[in-house]
């Protein structure tokens, strides 16, 4: 695991609710994440882990509460401030979310293009190699999203995120439908990315190996509220039945 | 025991409530819809003002749109004028006005079977298809994966797609009426001999010029129609991946009659200005 300062707050989440129709998903949720940190929100499916990532990035609006980002209440800013800031916050989908209609060079491209145009496209071409190679993908640059393999989309989908050179990452079940050994890989690469991009990230989770293999700090998301908060040690030894269900098995 | 007679207007009261309940939420759900729809329009409006950088993408856009959809019009429009012409002949022999025949089949044309055909066809092409894109897109949280770089969706998806179908229906209107006059001369030319360029002597002494203009503006409301409906239904789908099936055809039926009311809107205006 890496050291992290404790220090500096990146995000603040306080008092966040959200529902949909008469379902109550979040509910008083607070949380901090601190610079250069990777915190795992752990929870069931369902348990509105992606929605919290979706609010925390402006994607959905929250009926209630503050999400304040490198110190701006992102309620608070215009569009374009807040297209602004959200470029400072990589995103990795759950089903990596690649523009199909474009090869991995141009998924990558599409946003690098529209950010930086005091960059030339041949150092645009340098710096989309460089992340694929990060990756592991550099040989698979000009393959469309179909060709492929689950494992390959997510570090695609990583590798785009990656390109904006975001200070910050939300991963969104980032081993879900892999096979155990591409799960591990992807895990190590999440902590290869904090490592060389000095990222810090939220990553949301019900796969406890990759919990236990990203996490500086663990949160349990449970019946639309965090139930508890600490390291994968500390939580292990945590004498509370619902906690202790994530590490039955 | 109630009555029979009371029985019968218990039944009617439960079934005229029901009907009520029914009618109304519908009516709600429609006019939800409708705002939520302007909204969205208001929205496509003003990115359409600012500075544009997807050039690029419009033109891809306005190629698939409009190029690729040359020859299912092309086909459709030569068929229309050869029967329209051929349906029309018997009438126009028996009133003995047939010389009149290349006239009244392109005034026809022009005015509004050229028109509403082609913006039908365009609907059935090319609203499916921006339907079923779009929201594949937000199935797949492609639209999302956008958002969260910084960029605009509405700007690169939606604006791009409006002004294609804009500014292509028109021209693919121009295109099937031309075709379409060709198909009428082959109608005439069944029966008779005719030279072309007497058939567009006969055609165009019937026409004016208030049958071209309001006929031709008509075009880019359609065009415009049916971009921002089909854009929205994709847009705004849920439901997963059956929502892409209930966009497409959505997209398909919601432009079809925003073409019919667009259409009857502007000849009742024409009517009252010319």
């Amino acid at each position: 695991m890496m050291d992290h300062t404790r220090n500096e707050i990146i995000i603040k989440v306080e008092h966040l609710y959200k529902s949909f129709k008469s379902e109550i998903v979040l509910s008083d949720i607070s949380l901090e994440l601190f610079h250069g940190e990777n915190l795992v929100v752990l929870g069931k499916s369902g348990a509105g882990k992606s929605v919290l990532l979706k609010c925390i990035t402006g994607l959905i609006p929250p009926d209630k509460g503050d999400i304040i980002l490198f110190d701006h209440n992102i309620s608070d800013l215009n569009e374009d401030a807040l297209n602004n800031l959200k470029k400072r916050i990589g995103y990795v989908f759950q089903g990596a979310a690649l523009y199909d209609s474009m090869s991995v060079r141009e998924n990558l491209l599409f946003p690098l293009e529209r950010a930086e145009n005091e960059i030339s496209h041949k150092e645009k071409g340098f710096i989309i190699e460089e992340i694929l190679e990060n990756v592991g993908l550099k040989d698979s640059i000009n393959k469309m999203p179909s060709e492929l393999s689950g494992g390959m989309r997510k570090r695609a989908g990583l590798a785009r995120a990656l390109v904006l050179r975001p200070e910050i990452i939300m991963y969104d079940e980032p081993t879900t439908g892999l096979d155990p050994a591409t799960s591990h890989e992807i895990s190590e690469l999440i902590l290869q990315v904090q490592r060389i991009f000095r990222t810090s990230s939220i990553i949301v989770t019900h796969d406890m190996h990759c919990a236990r293999l990203t996490s500086n700090r663990i949160m349990i998301l449970e019946n639309s509220c965090f139930i508890a908060d600490g390291t994968y040690e500390s939580l292990r030894k945590n004498k509370t039945k619902s906690v202790q269900d994530y590490f039955l098995n | 025991m109630l009555s029979f007679s009371t029985r019968v207007f218990k039944q009617k009261i439960m079934r005229t409530t029901g009907q009520d309940e029914g009618f109304t939420a519908q009516l709600k759900d429609f006019f939800v819809d409708f705002g939520s729809l302007a909204r969205f329009t208001g929205k496509v409006i003003r990115e359409l003002f600012k500075k544009t950088t997807e050039f690029r993408e419009f033109l891809r856009q306005a190629y698939y749109v409009g190029y690729k959809s040359l020859p299912l019009v092309g086909i459709t429009a030569f068929i229309l004028g050869l029967v329209l012409t051929l349906q029309t002949r018997p009438v126009m022999a028996d009133l003995g006005a047939e010389a009149w025949l290349p006239g009244m089949v392109i005034v026809s044309i022009i005015r509004e079977i050229g028109p509403v055909i082609t913006a039908l066809i365009f609907t059935g092409r090319v609203a499916s298809g921006f339907g079923a894109e779009l929201s594949s897109m937000r199935v797949t949280e492609q639209i999302d994966a956008m958002e969260v770089s910084g960029i605009n969706p509405v700007k690169y998806l939606v604006v791009t797609r409006v002004m294609a179908a804009t500014l292509m229906v028109p021209v693919l209107v121009i295109y099937s009426d031309g075709i379409a006059f060709i198909g009428s001369f082959f109608g005439v030319n069944i029966q008779s001999s005719i030279t072309f360029q007497l058939f567009l002597k006969n055609a165009f002494d019937s026409v004016h010029f208030y049958d071209i203009i309001p006929a031709t503006i008509k075009t880019f409301f359609f065009g415009f129609a049916i971009g921002v409906i089909s854009c929205y239904k994709g847009y705004y789908t849920d439901r997963g991946t059956a929502g892409v099936g209930l966009a497409a055809n959505s997209a398909v039926v919601s432009s079809s009659l925003a073409v019919f009311v667009i259409d009857l809107i502007v000849v009742q205006l024409t009517e009252l200005i010319i």
